[in-house]
């Protein structure tokens, strides 16, 4: 075996581990709204988990947080930009109306954020310092652009990871809710594959001009937040 | 006991596990009260199935200060995020730990579990799990990770024997066996009886009073 081809195995193998719904990010606990939708009756069919999906990854993950993600990588390429993630941060949590999904995702980034400071994943400690002292905030897509550029990721295996495990993350969610099955779920991953290289094959947007628009979802996860029984976070 | 996990600085970790309705929250309700009058600093982290019913009884119940008590939902998933996705109980728990400087001790109620459920030791340091009679006498004969590998074994609702047609000696001979020699405590946590000797082991096996 090439020097060459070992190298791509074990990148690989990188992608596949950090992709991987084994590994530990907290990510069974937020449904996006998912769990309100289906609740009311909105959403309770595969065509309907496919179009929630779907407005998830082109209203949210296209315009905000993948901008985020691509810029925090960016900022952690060399040295840690901490301004610029502190920066970005606040870009995200601006543009993140309801204060569920903005606490999940902070409670999401701190998440792994905390493995990744135990895997001692260089750059990963300072971020997460500034977090703990109350100078930075640590959302989701921020702390992911950090964790993977420091785990040696390249920024399109980064977007490909975090839309992936979005993807995964509401599929496994849906089944959890009694929507789809196992093999649904299966088909559903591999439509949005689709959906996922479309959108990665088109320049990520700035970060001053990221921008979301995903109002049912929005409305959704308001309105879990005074829901009595719930079994996610979001 | 293997302490060779204990080189986690902070205050220890107790991981309470069990099947829904064993008695887990009467079991913390019972033990709370107790180590706080001894001077022991508390934390809780609940993961609820559904509600945050368990963390608002105990905010409400008026043992423990309700800021030191914190929910963590676990999207139908309670054995995953105490073993193979604990980050958000771990979150939860370092949270406790920066915003109270003082804490000895957080307990951790799990969400409800079937007897394969573990607690992973990256998470807590020390675990019991919570069966009742109620659920029948061959609770022990089905054996189950849970039920062996915790470091303690609660056989909670002993009142409740003789109107479920439970042979407690037999239960109790039973267990003992299929614990091998680790300990078993039955308990009643409505009227506090073997609540004393669960506290006996806390302290000497995780608070380490007698060393």
């Amino acid at each position: 075996m090439s020097r060459e081809s070992q190298s791509n195995i074990l990148s690989l193998l990188n992608v596949l581990r950090h992709g991987d719904s084994f590994f530990p990010s907290g990510a069974v606990a937020f449904s996006y709204g998912l769990e309100s939708l289906s609740s009311d009756g909105s959403v309770n069919s595969f065509e309907h988990i496919e179009e929630f999906i779907h407005s998830q990854l082109y209203g949210r993950w296209a315009g905000l947080d993948r901008a985020c993600l691509v810029s925090a990588h960016t900022a952690c390429l060399d040295q840690v930009d901490i301004k610029r993630l502190i920066e970005i941060d606040h870009i995200m949590d601006a543009a993140t109306l309801p204060s569920l999904l903005r606490e999940g995702s902070l409670r999401a980034g701190a998440a792994i954020l905390g493995v990744h400071t135990k895997l001692k994943t260089p750059g990963v400690t300072e971020y997460r310092e500034y977090i703990l002292s109350g100078n930075a905030l640590g959302h989701l897509a921020v702390s992911q652009g950090a964790c993977f550029s420091g785990s040696g990721l390249s920024v399109v295996e980064t977007e490909v990871i975090s839309a992936h495990t979005l993807v995964v993350g509401l599929a496994s969610a849906a089944i959890r809710l009694g929507i789809i099955g196992h093999i649904e779920s299966q088909s559903l991953i591999s439509l949005m594959g689709t959906e996922i290289e479309k959108i990665i094959s088109l320049p990520a947007p700035e970060i001053e001009e990221a921008w979301c628009f995903s109002p049912v979802s929005d409305i959704a996860v308001m309105k879990h937040e005074v829901s009595e029984g719930r079994l996610f976070s979001n | 006991m293997n302490l060779s996990h204990y080189h986690r600085p902070g205050p220890a970790r107790i991981g309470i596990g069990g099947p829904v309705g064993s008695g887990k929250t009467a079991l913390i309700e019972a033990i709370v009260p107790r180590l706080l009058s001894s001077g022991v600093e508390l934390g809780i982290v609940t993961n609820d199935l559904v509600t945050r019913e368990d963390a608002e009884r105990l905010k409400a119940g008026g043992l423990i200060s309700p800021d030191r008590v914190l929910g963590v939902e676990c999207g139908a998933c309670p054995h995953t995020v105490i073993r193979e996705d604990p980050t958000l109980n771990i979150e939860a728990i370092e949270y406790l730990e920066r915003t109270f400087s003082s804490l000895d001790l957080v307990l951790l109620e799990s969400g409800g579990d079937n007897l394969a459920s573990t607690f992973s030791l990256d998470l807590v340091d020390w675990w019991m799990f919570v069966i009742d009679v109620g659920a029948g006498a061959d609770i022990p004969r089905k054996r189950g990770p849970g039920l062996l590998q915790c470091d303690l074994l609660i056989v909670n609702k002993i009142d409740i024997s003789p109107h479920v047609g439970v042979d407690i000696c037999g239960l109790k001979k039973e267990a003992e066996e299929v614990r091998g020699g680790n300990p078993v405590i039955f308990t009643n946590c409505r009227n506090g009886e073997g609540i004393e000797d669960v506290l006996a082991h806390i302290r000497r096996c995780v608070l380490l009073e007698d060393m």
